[in-house]
């Protein structure tokens, strides 16, 4: 990523291990993290994001607002319409995939997730 | 471990101190009857985060329980399963299990012991078996627990971005060639046919890289007024090198995994699948992406024809937008306490900077400046805001404690073979944080004893006609200043006689004592008292009530007792809002200013000591105010402060002419309502003053709870009332009052 304004990326989970995890995976692949707790709170920080951020990745289970309302929401913004969204979740039976997808999810990954794989993952919906 | 990790793994175990209670709370709300959904996905999500965590970490023992206690609670989430008494049971006793399994994995428990775990997954198979019975098999699968679940650790701090991932290598050395069709849908999920085409040469060996051969075949594409925006036209070949560190077809397949559904896609080996066709008419070669990361919409779009894609999503951002806003309100942040601790000091020395520039203003003789007055009365205003304002902060809603006591009441019935249920009542009481940090300990071994010695067994209690199933209410609520926890149960309430004996047997009181009630029941929190008989696993431990009035007080608390034999016992802890500041009566006494606290205060009087002072034989004195005795405590004497010329504030010095015939008295009493009466030579202010432990600096003084300083920046005491009180009230020989009370009578 040298030389290269950093690739910003949304990372949405309840769970603060878990963004915590997110940052650090990224953040040592050289990404640009910003976070949201919840479906709500990803919406809000990423109409707020300045610069926008080029790729999301969202947890599935969440309160509030989970991550099936938080990719419809999305997509239904014009400016995020074709932003990537990533799933990370452990629950990925073909049924969720399903929905996901007709939702407008670009992927997933698994939870626990692999650094490799994420960034893999990142990588491959940001090049 | 990276300090990072380190860091997230201490926001993992913050974060198991948040869920836990979730959960617990949670499972307290669950019953046959009510099983909100809202509810159990927060209780599902609970067991699911702890063990989203702890897989992160390895934490192979917590993550196998959660996992199957995550299940068990997924055919509750499913429908599969009601909850019923005995699964609402098992998923307690698994929450338990759980959140001993956080202590192991934090270090800061024992190590769970292998057979409590296996009952406990036992009991939660037999849930998750149960409604694989009852379900469709095919939903059954599902829900099943998979074998060999294994947590994947993720050691995050080895990983090294730049190092590519090994390759299989591959056996084939003819080219792969990769064809395929985006649809239209690829694109509305934010893909694109460039991310895959560059996804397939990140495959490549670098040196191999430039060997990637990519066509668009275009002959799909319709005329333009034919062309539908929603769909794809353009078709790409890809023809990738392979040899012994080339892609398999499994590695392409993996990049096309997200687009499988959504693409016309064929991997074939050696040769081109689009031979017969026309000379392909665009040659792409793909570069490392550009600066400009704007993704190159592939199928069409003119400029023209993209505004018309545009407007198919307008109309809902509006909406959204809105309940985003609605749900502003309950954003925080999270601070570390160390701050909020740093900044509560501060705003103390702000309190005591505000004092001292009032008291500067003052000691010149007063000023007459109203315009000063005003502003410095905004001044008052706004620091006393500011410190009420930082104590919010640090307040907490007393909830996490109350709910960790219902496993404590959970386990302790158990054991002891009785059937308690624990009634919380104000559990959004809020108090600083390092009370609530410090009463934990204080409320499990009251509850503990409670159950113990307070609750009868099942029999007893039907005998002398009270449900067999014990109550134990456990409350908190504000009242003057101070934060009352009363801890009341149904059970025998205390049996004096036998608590006298064991005091007599134990050297704690004389054997010729007059003790009331009260006094009596007071003897438990002396130290060595214990009443039973044989040591219990459940209060026995060797840590009598004396630690626990010894923790209470240590907080600037008190703990009093009221007991009905037969009917119960009530145990009412009070405590201060907060151990930073408090509202203090500034008073003189032999040229010493002391601080008694205001909440303490009753009146401030004034007595004829001919008429209103009685001199008892035992040499200790009561006045009578309103009729009403009240020890009297010469305050000078009682702190054993130097004595002045002039002085009149002992009792060597009463009875001298003049208006000495007076004494000033400042009426204070303690939570139990036992008054004294303190002479002082008068009242200088009322004030806000700064909480300094003496204990910390200094040593524990008797009748002195802590320190201050004053706007002048002296020191001053701040008396601990009630030892006052209760040393005053001990003095008094109790007969010899009650003969000065009949004779006032």
């Amino acid at each position: 990523m040298a030389g290269k304004q950093a690739v910003r990326v949304l990372t949405v989970d309840d769970s603060r291990t878990m963004l915590g995890m997110l940052r650090k995976a990224l953040g040592d692949a050289g990404y640009d993290v910003i976070q949201g707790s919840d479906g709500v709170e990803g919406l809000e920080v990423l109409q707020q994001a300045d610069p926008a951020p080029q790729a999301i990745i969202t947890d599935i289970n969440m309160p509030r607002m989970d991550g099936f309302q938080f990719i419809e929401a999305v997509r239904a913004l014009e400016a995020f319409a074709h932003i990537p969204i990533i799933c990370l979740t452990t629950e990925i039976d073909e049924e969720k995939k399903k929905r996901a997808r007709s939702l407008g999810a670009t992927g997933w990954i698994a939870k626990p997730f692999n650094a490799e794989k994420l960034v893999w993952a990142i990588q491959r919906v940001t090049a | 471990m990276s300090d990072v990790m380190d860091d997230i793994l201490k926001i993992f175990f913050e974060e198991c101190d948040e869920l836990l209670p979730e959960l617990e709370r949670g499972l307290g709300e669950l019953s046959a009857d009510v099983s909100d959904p809202e509810t159990i996905n927060a209780i599902f999500r609970a067991v699911h985060s702890v063990k989203g965590g702890a897989a992160s970490f390895g934490l192979e023992r917590l993550v196998r329980f959660a996992h199957v206690y995550e299940s068990a609670l997924d055919c509750l989430r499913s429908g599969q399963v009601k909850p019923d008494q005995t699964i609402i049971k098992t998923f307690f006793m698994a929450m338990d299990v759980l959140s001993d399994l956080v202590a192991e994995a934090k270090q800061t428990g024992d190590a769970v012991a292998d057979d409590r775990i296996d009952d406990n997954l036992g009991k939660l198979e037999e849930i998750i078996g149960t409604s694989k019975d009852e379900a469709a098999p095919a939903q059954a699968e599902e829900s099943a627990v998979p074998e060999g679940f294994v947590p994947v650790t993720v050691d995050l701090g080895a990983f090294d971005f730049d190092e590519p991932a090994e390759e299989e290598a591959a056996t084939a050395a003819e080219p792969l060639i990769v064809t395929f069709r985006p649809h239209a849908d690829l694109y509305s999920r934010g893909d694109d046919a460039r991310n895959l085409l560059l996804g397939l040469k990140a495959l490549l060996p670098e040196d191999q890289a430039q060997n990637m051969e990519v066509t668009c075949h275009r002959q799909t594409l319709p005329p333009l007024a034919d062309a539908s925006v929603d769909e794809g036209y353009l078709q790409w070949v890809v023809r990738l090198p392979t040899g012994a560190t080339g892609p398999t077809e499994a590695d392409i397949q993996a990049v096309f995994d997200w687009v499988s559904d959504v693409c016309d896609l064929t991997i074939t080996q050696g040769e081109a699948p689009f031979e017969d066709d026309t000379q392909p008419e665009v040659e792409a070669a793909i570069e490392e992406p550009e600066p400009e990361p704007e993704p190159e919409r592939e199928a069409e779009p003119l400029p023209q024809q993209q505004a018309a894609v545009a407007p198919t999503a307008t109309s809902v951002p509006a909406a959204s937008t809105k309940q985003t806003r609605k749900q502003e309100q309950h954003a925080s942040i999270r601070v570390d306490t160390g701050r909020i601790g740093m900044l509560m000091d501060m705003v103390g020395e702000m309190v005591i900077g505000q004092a001292s520039l009032e008291s500067a203003l003052f000691q010149q003789g007063g000023t007459q400046d109203q315009e000063l007055l005003k502003r410095l009365a905004v001044l008052k205003t706004l620091t006393r805001d500011i410190q009420e304002a930082v104590m919010a902060i640090r307040a907490q809603p007393v909830r996490h404690v109350f709910q960790r006591m219902q496993r404590v009441v959970r386990e302790a019935s158990g054991l002891a073979g009785k059937d308690v249920r624990l009634i919380l009542e104000g559990e959004e009481t809020e108090i600083d944080r390092t009370l609530i940090e410090n009463l934990t300990d204080p409320l499990t071994h009251m509850l503990r004893n409670a159950i113990d010695h307070g609750i009868e067994n099942p029999a007893a209690r039907q005998e002398a006609g009270k449900p067999a199933q014990g109550t134990i209410r456990l409350s908190a609520r504000h009242r003057s200043g101070r934060i009352l926890i009363e801890i009341q149960d149904d059970g025998g309430g205390i049996n004096s006689q036998r608590v006298l004996q064991t005091a007599i047997k134990r050297g704690i009181v004389s054997p010729d004592a007059v003790l009331d009630e009260n006094e009596i029941n007071e003897l438990i929190f002396a130290p060595g008292f214990s009443t039973a008989e044989a040591v219990s696993d459940l209060s026995g431990r060797g840590v009598g009530m004396d630690v626990v009035r010894q923790a209470i007080q240590n907080l600037g608390g008190r703990v009093t007792i009221k007991s009905r034999p037969g009917k119960g016992t009530l145990f009412t802890l009070s405590l201060p809002l907060t151990l930073a500041v408090l509202d203090g009566m500034l008073i003189e006494c032999r040229g010493s200013v002391v601080v008694v606290p205001v909440s303490s205060v009753v009146e401030l009087v004034t007595v004829n000591v001919k008429e209103d002072v009685y001199h008892l034989p035992d040499g200790s004195h009561v006045v009578s105010i309103r009729s009403r005795c009240i020890p009297l405590i010469y305050l000078g004497d009682e702190l054993t402060l130097p004595r002045e010329m002039n002085d009149m504030t002992g009792p060597n010095h009463m009875g001298r002419a003049g208006e000495e015939d007076q004494l000033m008295v400042l009426v204070v009493e303690n939570e139990a309502g036992a008054r004294a009466a303190l002479v002082v030579d008068g009242v200088r202010d009322q004030a806000q003053v700064v909480i300094k432990s003496i204990e910390k600096n200094y040593r524990p003084i008797k009748g002195v709870s802590a320190a201050t300083i004053l706007g002048d920046g002296s020191v001053s005491l701040i008396l601990d009332v009630s030892t006052l009180i209760v040393s005053a009230t001990k003095r008094v020989d109790t007969r010899a009052l009650e003969q000065v009370a009949a004779r006032i009578a």
